[in-house]
């Protein structure tokens, strides 16, 4: 009969049937007959579907939901049973009660009643499967099999039957416990504990493999753990029997297959084999690595997902599992965060490759994957890959971490950091082809800088990033995220380098492709423009990195909360940018902040927390609070060591900022020996051109100068020099910088004219930079104030300094310690010019000022006593002006046990008073020593020389001894002659005797 | 990638200014909704439990729906019956052997029977719809909503603007012609 029927036709058929139906069933033959004379056809379609409406009972009843449960869980549906089987009798087994349903049958818990075993036995009902007498004939045959599957992790098949109604029955070891998948979830297992757990089920299926038995069936609910923590497969050899009834044409196609955890060939009803266990091996795994199965992804297009479990690739369980935190990790070279890395790499391989759709490329057993397993535990390189060059090379990295050179190092953390952009990658990118593509990349720039691959030509760093930068843009120009993350860690790497004009431009390109490509809150969006602001800032471009680093930080807040680490380094940001602009009290806060985020979020002993104490120490060093800088850098230093060991870059750093403000408190000795160890390990790590090298060699020579070592000095802040001009360009403030410390050093050498012309120089350039309100401008200004006065050109530095006073005054706050060597400074420059009364105010402020930051027994307390000495003296109060300098020089003699240019001048100072005391005798001895030391240091012709002659001679001539004075004095004039600017130098009291030689 | 019901807001509304391609994605959409609904559900049932059909679809609506007013509901409720159904077929045809044994049984309620292939059983169940619904697409529509989006009489009712006695008497109808065509099916 055609089924095909017209709309017309349907129209009468249904009018006809609806007019049937209301009819008692009685009359509706009659009503047929009526309306249906002389068209047979249509009576009998009539009748079909009057049969079909009383013997559907309740067909589309349920709605669809409940068959597509039966499709996506476990395979078949759960017919409700309104029987209960509890207290009957099943062969010798008495059944006590129903312990589950599953897809085939009905299980129960069982006890054996003919007293040969008192044994609880889980006795299995088929339901749905074969015809009872087949099925049981089948278990007879594979009985023999079945029972020599003798295994701990397996549950054992102990007997089988037939009960009522022709039902077969299999009775197997209970077995008490939870699915795999739960236990784990629930305990929260560590990986390893998990992996050597799944180890276990390996080799129980392997096991079973050799005895030539394929589960078909596992899936965690046939993997249960007891609470001893052991593992136990059910149901092996069930399902073989049930699986065998399709190929042998019985009635009913019974599919005992849960298509979550089939293998494509099953769905596609082909043959199995050992390997489709070792795909359902491969599910199980991923759901305990990622947390759920594979494929169970919404957004596919319709049909899409059957398409995808048969011939797509699931996403690695990795990246599934790290769904909740977006974000790439922060540019770190640390082992311990490539290692987290590679552990996530390796399992994802081995997971995916157990599910590889073609069952030749999965592990050829389930013992190989175990393999695997144990291999990855072990630190070893897994097989999961063939291709395993990169492995070898990772490895490599990882074990010999310490040897590697800085290329290596940087080019390893573009691989650990790319690897990571990898497993990020979305679906859409993460075809096979493509992503060995990218290996393949980073391969072959790994190779060039691994010492044993390359040909001898000295490939620096630089050349393999320019290398990177170029090929990434080509190889990966079609993955726009994959290439995001590697040119973004290029920047960062260029960065920290130090190429800042490289790592510009890179860093604003992947911020403009992460706007185009990425929602605007996307965190990796504040990556970059964090990335960005970093290098803006290194350029000093503050108006531009504001806009940014505020940005970033308000969607990192957005997106992770205020207690993480990501947030805190935003604060960091921010914080040295107020740093840069002067504005210390807002970074210091900032840094505080940034420090207890970062404490929250990372714990005591992190390297973060690390590097944010040394932020915080140059928070405090910008209040002037250089002790608890001191504290803050040791804590540091402690971490770095602790953590990332004697030779990493950031010990470095932190070596290199305790030397700076150990200098400041005058422990110059260690100072300078945290200097050299800093700058040992720069050049080595960074390189010797690095502009870091150059700022470690600026503090050395810093160092070197307030050691008196000027002449040591002039080497390391040279080459500085050259390194800045390099790194940041002539009009740098780098470079301003390192020519501020050549013109201290001028001072030091009393190159006072040439100093005077470094600091015009470099007042220029920091003005153009930061504007003549600016702190570091102002203390140039300072420096120039007192070269100028050296130089004896009061009248210009006199209104200079006061300025200066003036505007550091409103900026620092007019208690603030770094005043008072401005007001010392300036008290000098009133004692040059005579006015005792300015000078002694000045003097007593700037004294007072140290007193409470400092006490009295520190340096820059001596000086100022020193100065209100001279004060004192120009106001006739000599008696203290004695006592005064005596006070200072046993401070200071503390410090610079042997000789010193500023112990000499006070003590040609304190000579100076005695001999306007009248008390040669007590002078000469100071004056013979100082002259002695002079004419070593400054030489003959220097005029300090000159002035120590000068008051020798007058010292031997208040002794009477005129001989001897006598050509002192005139070496001493006519040397004076040739420096007629330093007469203005000297003290009153030579002055006036110079004056009298005629 | 905005969220979802954004996306399905802005869509339906295209759709209803007649934008084709819309649908499609529309369609899309609800698809993977439901799909990861039921997947979840599936996840967090026990065996033997049944997947709600009115919940899925109604959890659904929910989450997509949110801000797209009521007299969308029947729209979506239109979309989600649809998608069910694709749903079905797509997995149904993984389940699908080449050979189909003879001796197939529909299921009952005896439980003693054993059930056919649940797989085989939808895709008879799909062409016999499709059957259904190029003969009488209203009542193709019907069945969609009653039994692939799990509406009550009632609710069909509404969205069908029609009255619940018809769609009662309508529903025993499309129901015999599906049983009695399954039953062709299974004889063939």
């Amino acid at each position: 009969m055609s089924r095909r029927l017209a709309p017309e036709a349907w129209r009468r058929v249904e009018a006809l049937f609806q007019g049937a139906v209301a009819l008692p069933e009685a009359e509706r033959p009659a009503f047929l007959d009526a309306e249906c004379a002389g068209a047979p056809e249509l009576r009998q379609r009539v009748a079909a579907l009057l049969a079909a409406d009383s013997g559907a009972g309740d067909f589309l009843e349920q709605p669809a939901a409940e068959r597509l449960g039966v499709l996506l869980g476990d395979g078949a549906p759960a017919t409700p049973s309104t029987d209960n089987w509890a207290g009957r009798q099943i062969g010798p087994y008495r059944i006590v009660r129903e312990l589950g349903r599953g897809g085939m049958g009905t299980v129960y818990l069982a006890e054996r009643t003919d007293g040969q075993f008192e044994q609880r036995v889980a006795l299995k009902v088929i339901r749905h499967g074969p015809r009872g007498e087949d099925l049981h004939r089948r278990f007879l045959r594979e009985r023999q099999i079945l029972a020599h599957l003798q295994h701990p992790h397996i549950a054992r098949l102990l007997d089988g039957g037939l009960a009522e109604a022709g039902l077969p029955y299999f009775v197997m070891e209970y077995v008490e416990g939870e699915a795999i998948t739960d236990y784990c979830a629930r305990r929260r297992l560590a990986p390893e504990t998990m992996l050597r757990l799944f180890e276990n089920v390996c080799g129980a299926v392997h096991y079973a493999h050799r005895n030539l038995i394929v589960h078909r069936d596992l899936k965690p609910s046939n993997i249960l753990v007891t609470t001893g923590g052991e593992v136990k497969l059910l149901d092996f050899g069930i399902a073989k029997l049930l699986g065998e009834g399709a190929d042998e044409g019985l009635t009913g196609t019974v599919l005992p297959l849960t298509p979550a955890y089939a293998a494509p060939e099953q769905l596609r009803g082909e043959p199995v084999t050992t390997a489709a266990d070792v795909y359902a091996l491969g599910v199980v795994l991923y759901e305990l690595l990622a947390g759920r199965r594979p494929f169970a992804s919404a957004g596919e297009s319709p049909g899409g997902l059957a398409a995808a479990l048969v011939a797509g690739q699931p996403e690695r369980p990795s990246s599934v599992a790290q769904l909740a935190q977006a974000g790439t990790e922060a540019l770190d070279p640390r082992a311990v965060q490539r290692a987290r890395r590679r552990l996530r790499g390796d399992l994802d391989n081995i997971a995916l490759t157990a599910l590889r759709k073609d069952p030749d490329r999965r592990y050829s057993s389930a013992e190989a994957l175990a393999e695997d397993l144990r291999r990855h535990l072990a630190g070893l390189p897994v097989r999961a890959r063939p291709d395993t060059l990169r492995y070898r090379a990772g490895k490599f990295a990882r074990r010999h971490r310490l040897g590697v050179a800085a290329a290596g190092l940087a080019v390893a953390v573009l691989l650990a950091t790319a690897g990571a952009a990898l497993w990020q990658a979305r679906r859409a990118t993460a075809e096979t082809h493509k992503a060995e593509a990218v290996t393949h990349f980073l391969v072959g720039l790994f190779e060039v800088s691994d010492p044993a691959k390359s040909r001898g030509a000295a490939i620096t760093a630089r050349e393999i990033l320019d290398q990177g930068a170029v090929r990434i843009r080509g190889e990966l120009a079609s993955q726009p995220e994959v290439n995001a993350e590697l040119l973004q860690t290029l920047a960062s790497v260029y960065t920290a380098l130090g190429l800042y004009d490289r790592a510009k431009p890179l860093a604003q390109e992947v911020l403009e492709l992460r706007r185009r490509t990425l929602s605007p809150r996307d965190p990796r969006v504040a990556d970059s423009l964090d990335g960005l602001g970093r290098v803006l800032l290194a350029r000093s471009d503050f108006a531009h990195t504001e806009p940014l680093l505020l940005k970033a930080l308000e969607l990192r807040r957005s997106a992770f909360g205020a207690r993480n680490a990501k947030v805190a380094e935003s604060l960091a940001s921010l914080a040295d940018l107020r740093h840069e602009q002067g504005k210390f009290d807002e970074a210091m806060q900032l840094r505080q902040e940034a420090l207890a985020t970062t404490r929250a979020a990372a714990g005591e002993a992190s390297p973060e927390t690390a590097r944010r104490l040394a932020e915080l120490a140059r928070g405090f060093e910008g209040q002037g609070d250089y002790r608890a800088a001191e504290g803050a850098l040791r804590q540091a230093l402690a971490i770095d060591r602790a953590q990332l060991g004697e030779t990493h870059p950031r010990v470095a750093s932190a070596l290199h900022e305790l030397g700076i403000v150990l200098s400041i408190l005058g422990k110059y000795a260690e100072a300078r020996d945290c200097l050299e160890k800093a700058l040992a390990l720069r050049e080595r790590v960074l390189g010797a051109d690095h502009p870091d090298v150059g700022e470690t060699l600026m503090q050395l020579a810093s160092v070197e100068d307030d050691m008196g070592h000027a002449a040591e000095s002039e080497a390391p802040s040279q080459r500085a020099l050259v390194i800045f001009r390099h790194a940041y360009g002539e009009d740098s403030p780098e470079v301003a910088n390192a020519i501020n410390e050549r013109a201290i050093q001028d001072l030091s050498l009393n190159r006072y004219e040439a100093a005077v012309d470094k600091f015009r120089d470099v007042l220029r350039r920091h003005e153009h930079t930061y504007g003549a309100a600016h702190p570091v401008t102002l203390v140039v200004k300072g420096n120039l104030g007192l070269a100028l006065t050296y130089a004896g050109r009061f009248e210009e530095a006199e209104p200079i300094m006061r300025a200066m006073i003036d505007s550091r005054s409103k900026a620092l706050g007019s208690q603030n310690i770094d005043l008072a060597n401005d007001y010392k400074n300036l008290g000098a420059l009133l004692v040059y010019e005579g006015r005792a009364a300015e000078a002694l105010a000045v003097h007593r402020d700037a004294l007072e000022r140290y007193r409470k930051a400092y006490g009295e027994s520190n340096d820059a307390y001596a000086y100022t006593l020193a100065g209100l000495a001279e004060a004192e003296a120009l106001g006739g109060d000599l008696k203290h002006a004695e006592t005064h300098v005596r006070q200072a020089l046993a401070t200071l003699t503390k410090t610079y046990p042997g000789g010193h240019p500023r112990i000499q001048g006070r003590q040609l100072i304190l000579a100076t008073f005695l001999l306007q005391q009248h008390r040669p005798a007590e002078a000469e001895p100071i004056l013979r020593r100082s002259l002695a030391y002079c004419e070593k240091t400054d030489g003959e012709g220097d005029w300090r020389t000159a002035w120590s002659r000068l008051l020798l001679g007058q010292a031997l001539s208040q002794l009477e001894r005129k001989a001897e004075a006598e050509p002192l004095l005139r070496k001493a004039q006519a040397a004076l002659a040739a420096h007629p600017n330093r007469i203005k130098l000297l003290s009153p009291y030579a002055k006036s005797a110079l004056h009298s030689l005629g | 990638m905005l969220p979802v019901e954004t996306q399905f807001a802005r869509l339906l509304s295209a759709w209803r200014g007649g934008d084709r391609e819309a649908s499609d994605r529309l369609f899309s959409l609800v698809y993977g909704e439901l799909h990861a609904l039921a997947h979840h559900q599936v996840r967090n049932s026990r065996p033997g439990d049944t997947l709600s059909t009115t919940a899925l679809v109604h959890e659904t609506y929910l989450k997509l729906a949110r801000g797209a007013g009521p007299v969308d509901r029947h729209h979506f409720y239109a979309l989600a019956a649809r998608a069910m159904r694709q749903i079905l077929v797509d997995y149904a045809r993984l389940h699908a052997t080449a050979k189909r044994g003879g001796g197939l049984r529909i299921t009952s309620l005896d439980g003693e029977e054993p059930a056919i292939a649940p797989a085989v059983e939808v895709l008879a169940l799909e062409d016999a719809l499709a059957e259904l619904a190029e003969v009488d697409e209203r009542l193709g529509r019907l069945v969609e909503l009653r039994f692939y989006a799990g509406l009550s009489i009632e609710a069909t009712a509404e969205a069908m603007a029609l009255s619940p006695a018809t769609v009662k008497r309508d529903w025993r109808t499309a129901r015999a012609f599906l049983f009695d065509a399954l039953g062709q099916e299974i004889a063939r």
